[in-house]
């Protein structure tokens, strides 16, 4: 049952109305009491002068009375009468007296019968006193004073209190709230609500409010674009598996098939590539602009970080963002990784590197004279327990003599320090690497950047080892990558348990305890699921030593704790391809 | 002052001696006002010392009778509740004669408080007070014989003239012996104008004389009864700076207790007559005796009449009891003394009564003697 709904004015007229009512009435009474009490005094004292003053003209009719002489006393009552402006008197010789107080007699009037003692016996009747308030200076004074005084009290009141119930209300609550609930409501203030000073409280109130609506409003704008965001990281993200398949699929027919037909296959697999990799990067981090990439610094996630990274994804993400920035005059921008340096680790912070090769990049663009026939060959390779990145440009080049001074920060581009090269230099160094620079004028300049690599990479497996095993658990929502495991996993000669749901492939090996302690698991670490996800699935089969998570996150530090911490491979998604099955 | 008190000593005394001796002992209340006009505030005390020698020499000569008079004094203000008070005392005291209640106002009224035994007022002197039960009785000679004395005086002195006569209000004498001139002036002068003015002593001071005196004219008499000899001078005076030029002629019966000295100064141009009810008699072997006895014991002759006045009332009823005692020769009691008196009473109605009256004429500060009207 719903309760009864009350506006805020309602209550505060009920709660504070009420009270203010009572108070007023009980105050008006208290007055009004001690005006029917100060009235009572003056009605006693206005006896009192009535006893005093017809006393003497008592004595007198009782004097004449006995001796008969009652013209006399009439004729005293009449000069009394003349003379008195405040009440007159009149002899009633026989009757009771009916009026023994002095009694008010609409509208201005008082009666009073004044008894006239008894003397040996005889009776003398009483006097019938009547008198008018307005007449009497004395009463009529306090009449109009306690009067006066009610009137001031209740004016007081009225004046005073009774705003405290509605004028003041509307004036320090209602009226602001209202505001503000329009403010929240129409995120307008109705132009008849007119608040003269609002309180400075309230300024802050109205402040924070209206600085939250800008808030929300803007949330509420990026709201879509974030769900688009989203769904685009979602595709993106998705469409990496389907490729990676595509990829492995590729060179299985490279033989098969021309080199046009290859060149056209890979180029096309490369650009949808380069998209899915825009996006996530654009999703991943935000600040990624265009062109902000060069000075700002990248803070998102645990990028920062100095920690075992793989050259090759980094190279792809930016040279992929190279390309989508460059789409207006686009050059030619191509990746080149030797196989063996696919797998290649560096010990560095990814978004350090990933600045490194946007500037670099950068500079090998703006040197290029015609965009359009310019070329930047990016090559990885392995070169004696190093791994060497080559940026090689057909830009307009730097002379021989000036390379000592662009590596030490001079930029030619503009006046200034050079500080992309110079901290890319630095930076190389700091890791253990080196940075050098050739360049031919007018034809060529390479800058080669040489990485240490490190062989200790507990997490990564060589190859994924089947001996021992019989069966193979793949858990992926992609089909595509289901069948290329399964096309595997056949060709291996072992039999493949495909699921594309957690729950499936949980409930499989709940049934199948035994064989599933002596299985292999290949996991993605994305599912469809929203709450579960591949990590999870491989900590609950902790029984197995051969647990491989396939991830694109796989350089991400956490992810590389905890495979650390839980025993289970990473299998970065884009080395797929490049990690075989050994028996 | 040291004979007065031998005197005094020696009546004490001698009332001892008659106690003791079983001798005929009276208990005498006096009971009055002694100033019973509220103008008047001058020479209270004196008129007191005047009324109560009047009665110590009484009191004397009585003793020298045979008769011992315990005397005590009732005098009360002029309000009502003093009236009450002091009569309710007087009557406990239980006096065998009362005596006083100068005013027909205060004899009147004493009704209400006292009777059956002897009340006596010394000069009250209203119609009504025929009407009082038996025992009440004044020595003032009754008004209407001071209304034929004033008529006479008129007719003697301003013949045809028109009566202008004013009373107080308040006091029942002035009243009716207003309206028993008026009836008999009229009576007698049918072709003459009376107009009555009543006025309250009390209001004289805002009396509005223009219409007070409307219809006097030039020569006329004007009665003036008043409740003492003070407010009558006031108003006389308060008439004649009214009528002025015209100059007025005033007729009064009220007193001054006998004093010679007019109470206040009379400050306009009038002729002024005074009936004197008090005195009258003082050619009478009773007025002898007083004064040779007033002057054994005061070595002094009285101040005022008013001492006469209160001697021949004491002696009124010494002389009752001395000429008609109690048949068994017992103590005075209130029932024996009052037989007496009413036995004196029948066989001299005005019994004590002055003869005749005096006439004075008003003078600046004093009264002249003008006539006697028997």
């Amino acid at each position: 049952m719903a309760s009864k709904q009350i506006s805020l004015s309602k209550q505060i007229k009920k709660v504070i109305g009420n009270r203010i009512l009572f108070c007023s009435i009980a105050l008006m009474i208290i007055i009004f009491g001690l005006t029917i009490y100060d009235l009572s005094i003056s009605i006693n004292q206005l006896r009192s002068r009535i006893n005093e003053q017809i006393k003497p003209i008592e004595d007198f009719a009782i004097n004449q009375a006995i001796i008969n002489n009652l013209d006399t006393v009439n004729l005293k009552i009449e000069l009394f009468n003349e003379s008195s402006p405040t009440f007159k008197i009149e002899w009633i010789r026989e009757g009771i007296p009916q009026y023994k107080t002095i009694t008010w007699l609409f509208p201005f009037s008082w009666i009073y019968d004044y008894r006239i003692g008894d003397i040996a016996g005889y009776k003398f009747g009483y006097f019938k006193v009547t008198g008018n308030f307005l007449s009497d200076d004395t009463l009529f004074y306090d009449l109009m004073m306690r009067f006066s005084l009610l009137m001031i009290f209740t004016t007081s009141i009225v004046s005073l209190l009774f705003p405290l119930a509605k004028k003041i209300p509307n004036q320090l609550f209602i009226n602001p709230i209202n505001r503000f609930i329009d403010l929240i409501s129409n995120n307008a203030v109705q132009h008849n609500v007119v608040i003269e000073s609002l309180p400075v409280e309230l300024e802050v109130l109205e402040k924070n409010i209206l600085d939250l609506l800008r808030k929300a409003t803007e949330h509420e704008r990026n709201k879509a674009a974030i769900e688009l965001g989203h769904l685009s990281a979602r595709l993106a993200h998705d469409i990496a598996s389907p490729l990676a398949a595509m990829d492995m699929s590729l060179q299985l027919l490279s033989k098969k098939l021309s080199v046009d037909d290859l060149t056209i296959l890979s180029n096309g697999i490369q650009s949808v590539r380069d998209i899915a990799n825009n996006v996530l990067e654009r999703y991943r981090n935000p600040a990624v602009e265009s062109n902000s990439l060069d000075t700002t610094i990248i803070t998102h996630d645990d990028g920062n970080l100095i920690r075992p990274s793989l050259l090759y994804s980094l190279a792809e993400i930016i040279v992929s963002l190279k390309r989508q920035e460059w789409r207006q005059q686009p050059c030619q921008l191509t990746l080149k990784v030797k196989q063996d340096a696919k797998i290649g680790w560096i010990m560095a912070s990814p978004n350090e590197i990933k600045r490194l090769l946007s500037n670099l990049l950068n500079n090998a663009y703006d040197a290029l004279i015609d965009k359009n026939n310019g070329i930047i060959n990016i090559t990885i390779e392995n070169m004696n327990n190093t791994l060497r990145l080559q940026i090689h440009d057909n830009g307009i080049g730097i002379p021989p003599e000036k390379i000592t001074d662009a590596l030490k920060g001079v930029s030619f581009k503009h006046h200034g320090k050079g500080l992309g090269l110079s901290g890319a230099k630095l930076y190389m160094e700091n890791l253990g690497g080196k940075l050098d620079m050739h360049s031919i004028i007018n034809k060529s300049t390479t800058i080669n950047l040489i990485f240490p690599s490190i062989e200790s990479i507990t997490w990564v497996p060589k190859n994924i080892d089947l001996s021992g095993a019989n069966v193979v658990i793949v858990l992926d929502d992609d089909f595509s990558m289901l069948t290329y495991w399964q096309k595997r996993i056949i060709d291996a000669g072992l039999l493949p348990k495909l699921f594309s749901t957690y729950d499936e492939a949980s409930q499989w090996v709940q049934n199948n305890i035994e064989l599933a302690k002596t299985a292999i698991f290949l996991v993605d670490y994305e599912l469809t699921e929203a709450t579960h996800n591949g990590l999870m699935f491989l900590q609950e089969a902790y029984y197995s030593t051969k647990r491989y998570l396939i991830t694109s996150h796989a350089e991400k530090y956490h992810f590389q704790q905890e495979a650390q911490n839980a025993g289970i491979w990473l299998i970065p998604k884009i080395l797929i391809g490049e990690i075989y099955f050994s028996l | 002052m040291k004979k007065i008190i031998l005197l005094l000593c020696s009546i004490i005394l001698l009332n001892s001696y008659a106690v003791a001796n079983n001798h005929k002992n009276v208990r005498l209340a006096v009971f009055d006002n002694p100033q019973p006009d509220p103008s008047c505030n001058a020479n209270t005390q004196q008129f007191i010392n005047s009324y109560l020698s009047g009665i110590n020499t009484a009191i004397a000569v009585a003793a020298s009778k045979g008769i011992y008079i315990i005397e005590k004094e009732f005098f009360h203000a002029n309000n009502l509740a003093s009236i009450i008070q002091q009569a309710s005392d007087a009557k406990a005291w239980n006096p065998d004669v009362i005596m006083g209640l100068s005013t027909s106002n205060d004899f009147l009224m004493s009704k209400a408080f006292f009777g059956e035994q002897v009340i006596l007022s010394i000069s009250a002197t209203d119609s009504s007070l025929s009407s009082l039960p038996m025992g009440f009785y004044s020595l003032g000679i009754p008004d209407t014989s001071a209304v034929n004395t004033i008529i006479k005086f008129i007719n003697q002195h301003y013949k045809g003239a028109n009566l202008f006569i004013t009373a107080a209000a308040e006091s029942k004498e002035s009243v009716d012996f207003a309206d028993l001139l008026a009836k008999k002036y009229q009576k007698e002068f049918k072709n003459k104008r009376v107009i009555q003015r009543k006025f309250l002593t009390d209001d004289m001071s805002h009396l509005n004389l223009s219409k007070f005196m409307s219809g006097y004219q030039k020569n006329d008499v004007i009665v003036v009864m008043s409740i003492g000899y003070d407010s009558a001078i006031e108003l006389m005076n308060k008439i004649t700076a009214h009528l002025s030029p015209i100059k007025p002629i005033f007729i009064t019966s009220t007193d001054n207790w006998g004093n010679s000295n007019t109470p206040q100064n009379i400050t306009e141009t009038y002729d002024a007559f005074r009936i004197d009810t008090l005195s009258g008699g003082e050619d009478t072997e009773i007025y002898k005796t007083f004064l040779e006895n007033y002057k054994k014991i005061y070595h002094q002759l009285p101040t005022d009449k008013i001492s006469f006045v209160t001697y021949r009332t004491v002696m009124s009823f010494v002389e009752a009891l001395i000429q008609y005692p109690p048949t068994k020769n017992t103590a005075v009691t209130k029932t024996s003394a009052l037989n007496s008196y009413l036995t004196a009473l029948k066989h001299d109605p005005n019994w004590y009564r002055p003869p005749y009256y005096n006439v004075y004429k008003l003078e600046n500060k004093k009264e002249i003697y003008f006539e006697k009207i028997i």
